[in-house]
């Protein structure tokens, strides 16, 4: 069994420490309130009934108001006997005063226009702008001014397109008409032709030396040809005998 | 002279107004620009920046409420970029607190300021214990009285993250001090 409390503050003790507990926490956060004077008038109250039976808290709380009458005083502080004259002659160096304002948004937007990505963003505006507009629905009608546009400029664009193809069907047929070989094989009949030439040129020489080699064979050998197998005989055959 | 009028002098370009207005404010960004840096000469180097920057923005100051957090602004952006640069914040004051005490300390009876000699010391050496984000909190809020607004703004953090984290360092700093066994 547990001892009676010997007096009443004793008593209140051992209440609070069954039931809430210590009641210093909520004090100490409504100290600095009680010493600014900012508590409402029934927390000033309690917080002055606490404070009658708790010792601590009052020296908590003492110690709060007297420090905050000390602190006050180190708010200026003596900077030393040179320090005005020193100011004074570094403000009269200092530069003038800056533009007044209207000039400072002159000066402000000059300096905003010079920037390198001012054009771009310009256009960007601009484009976006025009998207914007471009959806606002033509007074009296229905359809944005986009929609206008964009069906005109898709009318003219086909109609365009289907000149320009004509145009350039009828150049072909022409060019075709005129030369076409240059024009639509000229490069593979330059081909051609040079390759002809060539084989013209093998043959001719093989038909000279085929005839060298048999005017040879008829010197030394001095063998008349038939008159029947001279014309007949392969060229392979006396290319493989001359050589 | 009214804080309004001086601002419009300040920005007309009136010398005089401005050297007025220099000694004003040069206790309050030299001791922000102290409190960050912990270096005497960098945080006078610094204070000297800012006042410039401002001298040069003096066509547009701010009206008379919200001129002292943008100078704290502007001290502050500088001291960022100073870490920044030298990657590192100094782990020390150079300052000693004797001297911090006496440079603020008003006139009056000696045992008096005594007393206050020894509070300023009790809680500079336990501010000099906090984290870097709990003792920016407290220069802010507790030592340059800026609204949690204005510090929230400062800093780019939502209100209720600002008053969360303003607690948390004040109840630090507090706990500091009972550590240290003495109330200042």
């Amino acid at each position: 069994m547990s001892r009676l409390p010997s007096s009443l503050p004793d008593l209140t003790a051992s209440i609070l420490a069954r039931t809430s507990g210590p009641t210093c926490g909520r004090l100490r956060a409504l100290a600095c309130d009680l010493v600014d004077g900012a508590l409402p008038p029934d927390d000033r109250d309690l917080a002055h009934r606490h404070l009658e039976h708790c010792p601590d808290c009052r020296s908590l709380v003492s110690r709060l108001e007297a420090a905050s009458e000390v602190l006050l005083a180190f708010a200026q502080l003596e900077p030393g006997a040179e320090f005005t004259a020193a100011v004074l002659s570094r403000t009269r160096l200092a530069p003038p005063f800056p533009a007044p304002p209207q000039d400072r948004l002159l000066v402000g937007w000059a300096r905003l226009m010079r920037r390198p990505r001012a054009a771009l963003e310009a256009a960007y505006l601009a484009t976006a702008a025009g998207l914007i507009l471009s959806q606002v629905p033509l007074p009296g009608t229905q359809h944005p001014v986009g929609s206008a546009l964009v069906s005109r400029v898709r009318t003219e664009s086909r109609a365009s397109l289907a000149g320009a193809s004509s145009r350039v069907q009828a150049w072909t047929t022409r060019a075709k008409a005129a030369n076409p070989i240059r024009l639509s094989h000229h490069r593979n009949s330059v081909w051609s032709a040079r390759w002809s030439r060539l084989i013209r040129r093998i043959g001719q020489a093989w038909l000279d030396l085929s005839n060298a080699a048999r005017k040879t064979r008829v010197r030394f050998w001095r063998q008349p040809p038939t008159s029947t197998s001279a014309p007949a005989e392969p060229s392979g055959s006396a290319s493989r005998s001359a050589l | 002279m009214e804080p309004g009028v001086l601002l419009q002098r300040v920005g007309a370009g009136d010398e005089l107004a401005w050297e007025a207005f220099v000694r004003q404010h040069q206790g309050r960004i030299f001791g922000l620009a102290y409190h960050y840096l912990g270096h005497a000469e960098d945080a006078r180097e610094l204070a000297q920046e800012a006042f410039v920057q401002i001298y040069r923005n003096r066509h547009s100051l701010p009206d008379d409420s919200g001129l002292v957090p943008w100078m704290l602004c502007i001290t502050r952006n500088l001291c960022m970029d100073l870490f920044r640069r030298r990657k590192a914040r100094p782990p020390t004051w150079d300052i000693p607190v004797e001297e911090l005490g006496h440079l603020a300390a008003p006139d009056g009876d000696p045992e008096q300021q005594l007393h206050d000699q020894s509070r300023k010391e009790l809680v500079h050496r336990a501010l000099r214990e906090l984290t870097d984000l709990n003792r920016e909190m407290i220069l802010l809020k507790d030592i340059q009285g800026l609204t949690l607004d204005e510090i929230a703004g400062l800093l780019g953090i939502p209100l209720g993250t600002a008053k969360s984290r303003s607690n948390r360092a004040r109840l630090e700093l507090a706990e500091k001090l009972l550590a240290r066994g003495a109330c200042p």
